[in-house]
Parts: C-alpha cells; sequence; structure tokens
C-alpha cells in the first residue's frame, strides 16, 4: 500500500508540476503561490463535500473557477508592471493563504485543518483505497497532460515562446503580450486547483501546512529539473523529488531532520541545475534533434509548392484601399524629451503609398526616438501620428500590425532559440489558435488554417531565400540571413506600410545587394516602404524620397541625390 | 486615544526596522537589477553568528557583532560572485537568477536547521527599561533600535550622496551600460553594493534579535518586510523605501485597532497591493524613464 500511495502522491504532483510548468517554463513568470492554489482547490473540494454533500467533481470545478479569478485579480495589474511584482504578490498571496487557513479556523480548521473529507464517488465507484484511486489520479493526469500539450503545441504556446525570446519584438508583431501571459497564468493555476481537490478526497484532510511556501518551492525545482518548457520533464521531475527524497526517509538516522534534509537537497538542486544544466534533464528541443523528422517535414511541404513567393503565390498580402495621393503614414509635430535632453522635436514626417522613403541623420539625431514613437514603443509628448486618415498617436504597440503597420528592430532580434519556420509562423496575423477557447472547441478550424499559414509562411521564406532552411534554430543562421528572416517576419505580417530600420547595417556588399531588391520587390507590390539607413548608398539606390534629421527635427526633404549631394548636409552628416 | 498613541508608537518602532531592512534590499536591487531573495539568508546567518559567538562562546558582544556584519558582507558577496555573476555572465534571464538565489535561500536556512535545530535562540544581552510617556509605553532597547535604523539608513543615503563611490554606485544604477563606458568597474561595484545590503541587513538582524529570538526560519518573514518597504515606497528611492517602511510599520500596527492580530500580514498585502494597483511607482518613487533605444 505504501508504494501505491506514493504513485498516487507523484500523479497528484505531476498534475501540479506540468501546470507550473505552463506559468514558470512557457510563460516564464515565477509564481511563489501554486501550492496556496493547490490548497485553496483542496479546501473548495473538501468544504463542498462534507458541508453540501456534492460530487467531487462540483468542488474540482468550482475550485477551478475562483482560482481563476483570483488568478486574474493577481495577474492582471501586476503583470504589466513588471514581472518582479508577480513574484511579490503571488508570494503574498501564499502567505496570506496560509494565515487565512489558520485564522479562519472556524470553517478551515486552523492548524488542525479539516479532516473525514468524504471519499470521491463516480458513475457509482468508489475510490476507497489508494490502490483504486491510481486509475482516478491516472486519467485525471493524462487528460491535463493533454490539456498542456495542446495549448503548448499551438500557435498559443509558440507565442508565448516568442514573449520569452524577446517580449517587445512580439509586441511589435501584434501579439497582445499581457493576454497571453495573464490567460497562461489563470489556467496554470485552474489545474493547480483542480489537483488540490483531487487531494484533498484522496488524503481525506487538508491542513495550512501541505500548502505552504515550502511545497511551492518544491514545485518550481520539479519543474527546473526536469526541465523548463518540456512537459514530460516536469513528469519525470514529479515523480524523481516524490521518490527520492521519500527513499531518504529509509536511511537510519534520518527520523528527525528528514524535512530539512529534503529541502537542502532541493536547494542545491536548484542551484547547481541553473549553474550548470539550466535546460534540466529533459530539455526543451529534447525530442526534435531528429534529421528523420526534418526529412518527414520537407516531404510533407512539398505539396505545397514552397518554389512559389509572395508575388506569384499571394492573394492581395494585405493590400488595403485608401487613396494613392494622401500620405498613409503621417507625423505631425512629435516632440519627446528625455529629462534634459530634447531627442525629438517638431518631427513631421509623411509616408507615400507605395513609395520608399529614407530618414537619414547623424548618430544620436533622434530617428530611433521617432521610430519607436511612430510604432507605438514610446508615447510622444506633443504632436500627432495619423496613420490611413487615423490619428493613432498613443495606440498601444500591438495594435498597429493588424492596422497594416510594422517595423524592423535595428540589431534584427529574431526570436534566436526558435525555427526559422517558426520565426515567420509566429508573426502572422489573426490566427485562431492564439486564442486558447478555439484551440479546444474549433481544433477542425485550428488545425486547417495551421496548414494555411504553414504554406504561407514557407511562401515567405522562398521570397527571401531561406526555405531550405526552415527547419533550422535561427541563432544558427549568418547574420546577413537573419537579416534576411527579419524581413520574412514582416511579410507574415502582411502589413502595408514597414518601416526597416537600418536593414543593410553590419553585413558585407553582396548581401546589401540581396537586401535592396528585395525591398525593391516590396515596393513594387504596393507596400510602402520607410527606411532609416547610414549606408548612404543604399539610400541613393532604393529611396523615392529623403528625409533628413538632425537635432531631432527634421531639417531637409527632397529626391535622393539632391539630399545626398548637399554640402552643408554632408558637413552634417560627416561631423565636419 | 491612549492606545491609538501606543499603536502608533508600536508602528513607528516596527516600521524603522522594517525601513532598515527594505533599505538593505533595495540598494542591491535597485543596483543590480537581481532579485536577490537569499538575502533572508544573510538575516538569519548573521544573527545566528552574533547569537553563538555571544551566548555559546563567551566572544564579546561587540566584536561578535562586528564578525556577524563580515561574515554577512563575505556571505553577500559570495551569493554575487559565484552564484549570481555567472549567470549573467552566460546571458541567463533575470529568472534564472532569481532561482538561483531561491535555492540559496532554502539550503542556507535548511543547513542551519540541520545543524542547530530549530529552537529558538534569543540574545539576551540588552537590558530593557521601559519608559512610560504619558499614556505611551515603550522600552529602552526600543529607542536604541529605532536610533540604529535610522543611523544606518542616514549613513548609506549620506554615503551614496556625498562619496564618490556612492555616485559610482548611483550611475551604475541609473544606466549601467553608461557606467561601463565612462571606465566603472560594474563586477566591483556589484560587489561593493552587495557587502553594504548584507551589512545593513546583519545590523538590522542584530538589533531585532535583541528583541526577538531568531529561528531558522527567520529570514523569509524579514525579506518580505524588506520587498514591501521597497515596493510600497518606490524602487530606486531610498527615502521612499524608508517612507514605505514607516508606513508598513503604521498600518499593521493601527490594524489591531480592528481586527486580531493574526490579520495584521493581510492588511500590510492589502496596503501594498493598492499602493501598487493604482501608484505602480510607489509611493515616492518614479516612473522609470524608457531610455532611447540607441
Amino acid at each position: 500500500m505504501y508504494w501505491f500511495h506514493i504513485l498516487d502522491l507523484s500523479l497528484i504532483y505531476v498534475i501540479l508540476a506540468i501546470s507550473l510548468n505552463l506559468i514558470l517554463g512557457y510563460g516564464g513568470m515565477a509564481s511563489m503561490a501554486h501550492a496556496a492554489f493547490f490548497g485553496l482547490g483542496g479546501y473548495i473540494a473538501a468544504l463542498m463535500s462534507i458541508h453540501l454533500g456534492y460530487n467531487f467533481l462540483v468542488g474540482i470545478v468550482i475550485g477551478m473557477l475562483a482560482a481563476g479569478i483570483i488568478g486574474g485579480l493577481i495577474a492582471l495589474p501586476f503583470i504589466r508592471i513588471k514581472e518582479e511584482y508577480l513574484i511579490l504578490f503571488t508570494l503574498a498571496f501564499q502567505m496570506v493563504f496560509f494565515h487565512l487557513t489558520m485564522a479562519l479556523y472556524k470553517v478551515t480548521g486552523g492548524d488542525s485543518g479539516l479532516v473525514n473529507i468524504p471519499r470521491p464517488e463516480l458513475f457509482s465507484l468508489r475510490f476507497s483505497n489508494a490502490l483504486s484511486y491510481i486509475p482516478l489520479l491516472l486519467a485525471f493526469a493524462i487528460v491535463f497532460f493533454i490539456i498542456c500539450w495542446r495549448i503548448t503545441k499551438s500557435p498559443f504556446g509558440r507565442v508565448l515562446k516568442g514573449i520569452r525570446e524577446d517580449e517587445k519584438v512580439i509586441l511589435s508583431l501584434g501579439k497582445n503580450v499581457i493576454k497571453f501571459k495573464v490567460l497562461i497564468f489563470i489556467i496554470g493555476t485552474g489545474i493547480a486547483t483542480a489537483a488540490g481537490g483531487l487531494f484533498a478526497h484522496y488524503s481525506i484532510y487538508v491542513a495550512p501546512n501541505i500548502f505552504n511556501l515550502d511545497v511551492s518551492i518544491i514545485l518550481i525545482v520539479m519543474v527546473v529539473l526536469g526541465g523548463a518548457a518540456n512537459l514530460w520533464g516536469s513528469v519525470l521531475g514529479a515523480f524523481l523529488l516524490i521518490i527520492i527524497p521519500e527513499s531518504l526517509s529509509f536511511i537510519p538516522g534520518t527520523g528527525e531532520i528528514i524535512a530539512p534534509l529534503r529541502l537542502c537537497l532541493f536547494g542545491s538542486m536548484l542551484i547547481l541545475f541553473m549553474r550548470f544544466r539550466p535546460e534540466g534533464l529533459i530539455p526543451e528541443y529534447f525530442f526534435l534533434k531528429g534529421r528523420g523528422s526534418q526529412k518527414a517535414f520537407f516531404k510533407m511541404i512539398e505539396g505545397f509548392k514552397i518554389s512559389e513567393t509572395i508575388s506569384t503565390g499571394a492573394k492581395g498580402s494585405g493590400k488595403i484601399d485608401y487613396p494613392h495621393d494622401k500620405p498613409i503614414l503621417e507625423t505631425k509635430n512629435i516632440s519627446k524629451r528625455f529629462g534634459g535632453l530634447q531627442a525629438v522635436k517638431d518631427f513631421s514626417v509623411s509616408l507615400k503609398m507605395g513609395k520608399i522613403t529614407a530618414i537619414v541623420g547623424p548618430n544620436g539625431c533622434g530617428k530611433t526616438t521617432a521610430f519607436n514613437m511612430i510604432t507605438g514603443f514610446l508615447p510622444p509628448d506633443e504632436g500627432k501620428i495619423y496613420f490611413q486618415g487615423e490619428d493613432i498617436t498613443n495606440r498601444p504597440a500591438h495594435q498597429l500590425p493588424k492596422r497594416g503597420l510594422v517595423r524592423s528592430w535595428q540589431d534584427v532580434r529574431i526570436f534566436q532559440g526558435m525555427t526559422v519556420l517558426d520565426n515567420v509562423l509566429v508573426a502572422e496575423q489573426n490566427q485562431s489558435g492564439e486564442e486558447i477557447l478555439k484551440i479546444f472547441l474549433m481544433p477542425w478550424k485550428v488545425r486547417g488554417e495551421m496548414n494555411e499559414n504553414l504554406k504561407k509562411a514557407m511562401r515567405y521564406l522562398n521570397t527571401v531565400g531561406l526555405a531550405e532552411k526552415a527547419l533550422e534554430i535561427a541563432g544558427n543562421l549568418s547574420y546577413a540571413e537573419q537579416k534576411l528572416l527579419a524581413i520574412a517576419r514582416l511579410l507574415a505580417t502582411e502589413a502595408q506600410v514597414v518601416l526597416l530600420d537600418e536593414p543593410s547595417s553590419g553585413i558585407d556588399p553582396t548581401w546589401v545587394q540581396k537586401i535592396i531588391t528585395l525591398i525593391r520587390k516590396l515596393a513594387d507590390m504596393g507596400k510602402t516602404i520607410c527606411i532609416v539607413e547610414h549606408n548612404l548608398d543604399v539610400i541613393r539606390e532604393i529611396s523615392d524620397s529623403v528625409y533628413f534629421v538632425a537635432g531631432g527635427t527634421v531639417i531637409a526633404e527632397g529626391r535622393a541625390e539632391e539630399i545626398i549631394s548637399d554640402p552643408k548636409l554632408g558637413e552634417i552628416y560627416f561631423g565636419m | 486615544m491612549g492606545l491609538f498613541l501606543q499603536l502608533v508608537m508600536r508602528g513607528l518602532i516596527s516600521g524603522s526596522l522594517y525601513a532598515l531592512l527594505g533599505t538593505s534590499w533595495g540598494i542591491i536591487y535597485s543596483t543590480t537589477r537581481t532579485f536577490h531573495f537569499a538575502h533572508g539568508f544573510i538575516y538569519t546567518a548573521a544573527a545566528y553568528v552574533i547569537v553563538l559567538l555571544t551566548m555559546n562562546a563567551g566572544v564579546p558582544l561587540i566584536l561578535s557583532l562586528i564578525l556577524g556584519l563580515v561574515s554577512a558582507a563575505l556571505l553577500g558577496c559570495a551569493c554575487e560572485a559565484f552564484a549570481y555573476r555567472p549567470i549573467r555572465e552566460r546571458g541567463g534571464s533575470q529568472l534564472s537568477i532569481f532561482l538561483t538565489a531561491m535555492g540559496i535561500m532554502i539550503f542556507g536556512e535548511n543547513i542551519i536547521h540541520i545543524i542547530f535545530g530549530p529552537n529558538p535562540r534569543p540574545l539576551s544581552v540588552f537590558p530593557e527599561v521601559p519608559i512610560f510617556w504619558g499614556p505611551v509605553t515603550f522600552t529602552t532597547l526600543d529607542v536604541v533600535s529605532v536610533a540604529a535604523a535610522w543611523a544606518a539608513i542616514v549613513f548609506l543615503l549620506m554615503f551614496l550622496k556625498y562619496t564618490k563611490l556612492g555616485k559610482v554606485i548611483r550611475a551604475v544604477s541609473s544606466n549601467p551600460e553608461k557606467a561601463i563606458t565612462v571606465g566603472i568597474n560594474a563586477q566591483q561595484t556589484f560587489l561593493l553594493v552587495f557587502s553594504l545590503g548584507s551589512i545593513l541587513m546583519a545590523w538590522g538582524a542584530f538589533f531585532s534579535t535583541l528583541n526577538t529570538p531568531v529561528t531558522p526560519f527567520a529570514g523569509i518573514p524579514a525579506l518580505l518586510m524588506a520587498f514591501i518597504a521597497v515596493f510600497l515606497g518606490g524602487v530606486g528611492s531610498s527615502g521612499g523605501t524608508a517612507v514605505g517602511g514607516l508606513v508598513m510599520g503604521l498600518a499593521e500596527s493601527l490594524s489591531l485597532f480592528l481586527m486580531p492580530a493574526q490579520y495584521k500580514l493581510i492588511v500590510t498585502f492589502t496596503v501594498l497591493f493598492f499602493v501598487v494597483l493604482f501608484k505602480p511607482e510607489g509611493i515616492l518613487g518614479m516612473i522609470e524613464q524608457t531610455k532611447k533605444e540607441n
């Protein structure tokens, strides 16, 4: 019976560890309150079945709802400030939960907890001992594992991964980062409360000490040891960290100090793993290494005619109806001040449909600051920004790509740890697979769309010439290839207006030529392009018009030739 | 009215300690951006060094206090040099550093538990003479602790403001990359900050242990108080942290008016929750300007 008990306990911890992995491994957020949510589920289930005699499933569902509300209250206000605040407030909730269960002893039984919780019943089956509980727990563990698996392998999971890689870039690709983080937090805590309900009915006893901070920490160690962002890792972690410490108690002489000894072990594991094997026992890409799966992939997409590029394949690619004579993007006297430094002052530019406009100027002239204001990453102190005639000043950055405005980043900032293909896939807009409900309620729609999106992504990769490298890890590409990938990523958003921040910096001339051709092609397709560039040859070659910026403001505009050959501007530019 | 004044007095006394603990953690956090969870272990370790040397080994109090402060500084630097720095250097995330810190915390406090047992250890060397001040009562120890806390906080503020090293710390804290480009050695500055913070923590541990015996698990509650003071007052503002600590002490103490003592912590967190909800930058903090990308 003892080992059956250990197996039951392990299965409950498997559920807890995979749900914490959603938050910690996939979401990249530290929750110190996982044990408190576990306990919340336990107490709610216990109270419902003791006082109201409800079936255990009712208690579990109500517990999950309660966790959703509390989790949302903690996550929603604080995730948006900074990740540290989440650590603080989950720690706070963990402490408050402990103190409340102690203080409200009339309801919770205080220190001694609640006893004699009824054993669960289901379809007249009674689960009355450790052995009979195994199939029940196994069923729950499998269901939750599949739910977590589906979420993490969906486009939703891909966005989460992007958030861990580079939150700002994900924002610039039009994803509401806060929404994704809050949702995964709520789902993770919800599953933890379900585990609590199962535990309460299994052990027929709940008490504050079962759900204390140490347990939250043990759960974190399970996830880290097993491997963050790998669900199988958490299964392994849970089993190892239940069984190893249990075995410790068979060593003679450890009786009194067994509890601190275990915690010492956990603490040292955490330190050593973070130092020497941060990816854990089963790393994230453990199952993806085989060459065989790559072959299978390329065979699968053969039917997609990857030789197609966007100009031949895509329909419309985000073309919008907007009068050609009006500027599609316009800034009117925007200004920004950092402390004593006036970075941008009265900055006004306008972009014409289908044209390539360049912004040039010496280093530190405020180009990048202006760029950040236009794309919603910095609120301007003064002035207005219009896109397609609509005022977009102070709109959050993640809303712009859907309207048709995207940007690139100076130092490429592709998602180094993701595959080339995923880099492009994550940028596509309006994916139903990014919505949790649709993943489970309309799986056929999500699947169909995923295939469509895959085809599109391959087309974009083909356009920049990276189709063969689709399955490589993006960090392994050369710098020039990464720049091309960044452009493919912008293409995938299908935005009409593309702002490029130094697309040709840091690469050698042959590649520069490639990039120039590509940008030309985009303009020919009808996209409106704005580039910030240092290479005057590039500007001369591709830009239709040029704004010259110095001291945070536009001091000249005209055709590329005029601006570049103006000796006065040359003096400013080269600082002579 | 008498009870009110008494509670205010108690609130100010404990608030002063919170202000000190907060300042000690805040200086490390605002300069290095390390969520130094192991700071709680520094508290426990320093208290144990002082208590064991004084009560068990018969070392004079002053000497054991000094040894306590020194060992705290060494431990703090060890955390930085052997645990956090390697992770920072390989480009590890803030999360990995935090998890490491947590590992050190639970490893440390449980080692103390295993070696010295779970029992509270008092440091009863200071005479607690009650002082009656109208309706308000406090002890000589309270007076000394409050004075010691504020002396340390003012010392730190002066150090940051007027010394060369203090300016270096402020430079690193406001813009690490720029500080390096003007020739500041960031590694040394980090070590300096970890020593300073740890010494302040040990100083706080000493005075609070004079009052309440230390247990292996005293670190996390102390750490929690430090966190709250920092986030309540405003990250990066030492003055704010001091105010945060006082507000917290008062909130905790005055809550006794309305509800039993078990709810103290809940009241504190509720105050924190609403302050951060409506004023995320803290009572005295300023919203960090998003620096230009360049």
